[in-house]
């Protein structure tokens, strides 16, 4: 407790578990081929029993459904503008229609900073309970969802948008991994979208009052409900009750305080992440000089800097 | 070979002047550890309100229906001085959570009189005791302010969350009876395990629930000399950030501080504490006294910036209040309590 200091050096650590959005990770595992042709003898084609596909399993390729992806991921640009109204379309279209949901991982993190997308982040979580989902499997399934996107130059653009429920959602746990993910709302002109993920009590007479998703995330129902009303990207939505204890134990308390992350810089003015010029990024720095020369990003003068050379 | 008796007659003396240098050398070493010792602590102390600084910095959007801080009205405040005209008290009382019947004990101890004394209930007023919707009656009556702690927090939201429109999923939800004898929680439930909130939301009914509504997460009731600002809130403030930007469920929630967070959990460093260290670095007219609840299992904490007197009342402690009053010279403040009866025989 009284050696705090000593552990600012390995806020470090941190970063990549803020990196790791949890729900990407199995479901970026590379598949393999798809389905192999009918006229193949032998060896028996392998099932696929994953529902949603993507071109890739790296963050250039893992964040567009296979369905959508035009061929070539898209710019910065265009990612964030394409994530903007994919959550902005979601948040409205579910209220429209009394639909329960609230923002979850990195998405809620944003919230948290400045009720935005963070410009490093790669898709949009959300969550809905396990009733929610099914009666969305039956109801909403498949179905196109237009909204009015207002153009910087105030021009109008109707964009389309899909809801896509995984049919193996009913299965609330986690099998092989393959399908985590029980829904997603996609941006039809490039493949981009939100995660869907449906809590459930998975075992409600071992644990009562805790709630999971496929991906073994963790909830008490205390801390998710009764939801929050605020906002997200300028439009109604909600949070968990207790988003604070959900983020800390997620991302560890220092996501709530580190004020530099992925080369990007909170400008507390400006109530915004600023992104690095490229020379300054760390990521720059990096490639030319070993870490063991490099300084301390947190360097200070003093005694800590003794207690962190010892430790 | 001569050095050999040299070293014996030597040796006679040494050992004295060798346990006094033992001494020195040994008080040194603690005088070192000791100044070693202070600026870890300083460092740690100093750290932790930087990152609390930092902690302070997100621009999180706010909630939807909230008052975050309310001023009192001046007219409350106690006069001090040679010619003052009213004998009015400030009364601020801990988590009442339904003991009624202790809080108009409280009151009668005090002799308080609603014409020129003023009530201010420091969150948890209700839900656990026997008698909530008496409780916030009797506050209503007597014109009291009240703070938004972390159980009108939640049935507040849950009152809203009944009153919106939710689709007919066809599973167990909301507006199902909670009087069930099969609670659906078995199944994959809709309802959240609410039922005990949602029963006490129908309990108080919409004009109760209107009051508590509007109650203030941050009541400043102003300066008050010796005291500093004095700031009423349910569970804690974090030291070194204004009132306008506390994160208001951290302000209804907090126990401790850890990693430079508010936290609800126990196992950080106390949050009055740094509060308490972090007012002392302040010039006097900047500092700020506390008053609060919510944290019965740590009792009455009186400490000069901060007063916690959530003194578990529902359980058959004790119900404390800080009575401030307007004397001579300025204003003095001191704690009454009544025993509290078990709740079953309120």
């Amino acid at each position: 407790m009284r050696l705090i200091p000593l552990f600012v050096a390995l806020n470090a650590v941190f970063l990549p578990a803020i990196l790791a959005a949890p729900t990407a990770s199995p479901e970026d595992a590379p598949e393999g081929d798809a389905p192999a042709a009918p006229e193949q003898e032998e060896p028996p084609p392998p099932v696929d029993t994953k529902y949603f596909h993507e071109p890739g399993g790296t963050d250039d390729l893992g964040h567009y459904d296979i369905r959508y992806y035009t061929g070539e991921p898209v710019s910065y640009e265009v990612r964030g503008d394409t994530l903007l109204y994919l959550i902005r379309s979601y948040l409205t279209v579910f209220r429209e229609n009394n639909v329960n949901t609230w923002i979850a991982h990195g998405t809620l993190l944003g919230w948290w900073w400045n009720g935005k997308v963070m410009p490093w982040d790669w898709d949009l979580d959300t969550q809905v309970s396990g009733s929610t989902l099914t009666w969305l499997g039956q109801n909403m399934n498949m179905t196109f969802h237009n909204y009015t996107v207002l153009n910087e130059d105030g021009t109008e653009e109707v964009r389309q948008y899909l809801l896509d429920v995984n049919p193996n959602a009913v299965e609330r746990v986690r099998g092989n991994g393959h399908n985590v993910i029980d829904a997603r709302w996609i941006d039809v002109r490039n493949g981009l979208f939100i995660d869907i993920t449906g809590l459930s009590e998975t075992n409600p007479s071992l644990h009562p009052g805790i709630w999971s998703c496929k991906n073994y995330h963790k909830y008490r129902t205390r801390d998710l409900y009764p939801l929050r009303e605020t906002m997200f990207e300028g439009v109604a939505a909600q949070v968990p009750y207790s988003f604070d204890r959900i983020l800390m134990e997620e991302y560890s308390p220092q996501a709530l305080t580190k004020t530099k992350h992925l080369g990007h810089i909170w400008d507390p003015q400006l109530k915004e992440w600023i992104k690095e010029e490229e020379s300054a990024s760390p990521k720059a720095a990096r490639a030319h000089i070993p870490r063991s020369l490099q300084g301390d990003v947190m360097a200070k003068t003093g005694l800590g800097n003794l207690l962190r050379a010892l430790g | 070979m001569p050095l050999l008796p040299e070293t014996a007659t030597m040796a006679k003396p040494l050992p004295g002047r060798w346990r006094r240098g033992t001494f020195i050398i040994f008080g040194l070493l603690l005088g070192v550890l000791w100044a070693v010792y202070i600026v870890i602590v300083k460092c740690n102390d100093r750290d932790s309100a930087m990152k609390l600084k930092s902690f302070g910095l997100s621009a999180r959007p706010a909630f939807t229906d909230y008052v975050q801080l309310a001023d009192l009205s001046p007219k409350y405040i106690p006069q001090t001085g040679k010619h003052r005209t009213s004998p009015g008290r400030l009364v601020v009382v801990g988590d009442v959570h339904g003991m009624r019947h202790s809080l108009v004990e409280l009151l009668e101890e005090l002799n308080f009189d609603k014409k020129h004394d003023h009530l201010i209930l420091a969150g948890d007023m209700v839900s656990k005791g026997p008698d909530s919707a008496g409780v916030v009656d009797f506050a209503m009556s007597l014109g009291a302010t009240c703070i938004r702690g972390n159980h009108e927090d939640r049935i507040i939201l849950v009152a809203g969350e009944m009153k919106g429109k939710h689709l007919d999923t066809q599973f167990p939800n909301p507006n199902e009876p909670d009087n069930k004898k099969q609670d659906s929680l078995e199944e994959e439930s809709f309802s959240h395990g609410n039922y005990k909130v949602r029963r006490l939301v129908r309990q108080l009914g919409e004009k109760r629930i209107k009051w508590l509504a509007d109650c203030p997460v941050i009541l400043r009731v102003g300066d008050l000399g010796g005291m500093g600002e004095v700031v009423v809130v349910h569970a804690g403030l974090a030291p070194g950030l204004e009132l306008e930007r506390q994160d208001p469920v951290t302000v209804m929630n907090m126990r401790t501080i850890k990693d430079g967070v508010p936290t609800d959990q126990r196992d950080g460093k106390p949050w009055m504490k740094v509060w308490n260290d972090y007012q002392k670095t302040l010039p006097k007219k900047d500092r700020s006294t506390v008053i609060y609840g919510h944290d019965s299992r740590r009792g009455l904490q009186m400490d000069k910036y901060s007063m916690g007197i959530d003194t578990g009342c529902r359980r058959g402690g004790k119900l404390s209040a800080v009575v401030i009053e307007g004397g001579q010279s300025g204003h003095t403040h001191k704690l009454v309590q009544v025993n509290c009866k078990n709740a079953s025989s309120e």
